[in-house]
């Protein structure tokens, strides 16, 4: 596989994960000039942007480990602006991550969910 | 250091106040272009987008542009308040915050009941008010308003860079960065100088010192 099919694949997979565990989906790949953000979703009126982060490979470490400072950076920059351009959100929102890591045929090795992951940048 | 949060807002409520304005000032020390004042008065409530408000100059030039449509779009009042070189060469930076301040508070559609200014106080304002310091960082809505103040004077100065080419005003913004002094040896003050500033006033009494340096 791929990096574009093992992303594709870990965003079904996460899509999945997530119903079950109660997020509702609002929409997927939601794109804007900061970048691009995998799911949004909602559960219990609290807003939740989620990145997915799918490995094959450890040798260049985990899922959770591959997201960088600028990364959340974008992150965050993404959810302010879909805040921005949507109406009736609740207040309370958050940043989750899947982390999943799959074996050469694409099954599930691991999958994670961490909850707020991603915290704005307290400023100096 | 927490971010800029309510509690403010949240004590003048419970005093009887309903309608705050926060104020801030953006451009005092530059040395072109206009200092501009921005007042806000946030919405009843909590919003999503409040924790990411930080004062002007500790966000990134795209999220101050997003966070400044948000308060645009949903605060309860916002006005802004542009002050020329002119009167800061007449009067003095300090009295043309002030003025721009004064300024600001009259546009905004309804009439605040107390003013959180940021450092300042305004004596010839009639509201009641109070001055924090370091309130850009401290209040929520002090921070809000030093967004609406640096966004409207960036896109002011981004307007000049058109008009008087050269100097690089869209990048610093008219401030005294060592690409605009350098402009400034090279090519002399423009209209929008502040002409009573030091770093301005030397390149006018000391045209050639460029010259006499590279050498």
């Amino acid at each position: 596989m791929n990096r574009q099919e093992v992303g594709k694949l870990g965003e079904k997979l996460a899509q999945g994960f997530l119903k079950k565990r109660g997020y509702h989906i609002l929409e997927t790949g939601f794109r804007c000039r900061s970048g691009e953000i995998d799911i949004v979703a909602q559960r219990k009126g609290c807003l939740i942007f989620v990145e997915v982060r799918t490995k094959s490979n450890l040798d260049f470490g985990t899922p959770e480990e591959s997201i960088t400072q600028g990364k959340k950076r974008k992150l965050i920059t993404s959810a302010l602006s879909y805040i921005s351009t949507h109406q009736d959100l609740p207040s309370a929102w958050r940043i989750d991550v899947v982390a999943i890591e799959i074996d050469s045929e694409g099954k599930v090795r691991r999958i994670a969910l961490i909850e707020n992951a991603v915290e704005e940048e307290q400023p100096l | 250091m927490e971010p800029p949060n309510l509690k403010h807002e949240d004590e003048l409520k419970l005093q009887g106040y309903q309608f705050i304005a926060g104020i801030d000032e953006a451009g005092r020390g530059a040395l072109a272009g206009p200092v501009v004042a921005g007042a806000v008065i946030l919405p009843q409530g909590h919003l999503s987008w409040f924790r990411l408000v930080r004062d002007s100059k500790q966000l990134s030039p795209r999220k101050r542009e997003i966070l400044f449509d948000l308060i645009q779009n949903q605060a309860m009042a916002v006005g802004a308040g542009v002050v020329s070189h002119k009167v800061i060469d007449k009067v003095n930076i300090l009295e043309a915050t002030k003025l721009a301040m004064m300024q600001a508070v009259e546009k905004l559609p309804r009439q605040p009941q107390f003013l959180l200014i940021d450092r300042l106080t305004l004596p010839r304002c009639s509201i009641s008010q109070e001055g924090i310091t370091r309130g850009d960082k401290l209040c929520l809505s002090i921070a809000c308003a030093s967004i609406v103040a640096k966004v409207t004077r960036d896109h002011i100065m981004e307007q000049f860079d058109k008009v008087y080419p050269g100097y690089g005003l869209a990048r610093h913004k008219g401030y005294g960065t060592k690409e605009h002094i350098s402009c400034l040896q090279k090519l002399g003050p423009t209209a929008i100088h502040r002409l009573s500033f030091a770093p301005v006033k030397n390149v006018i009494t000391n045209p050639g010192c460029d010259n006499l340096k590279s050498k």
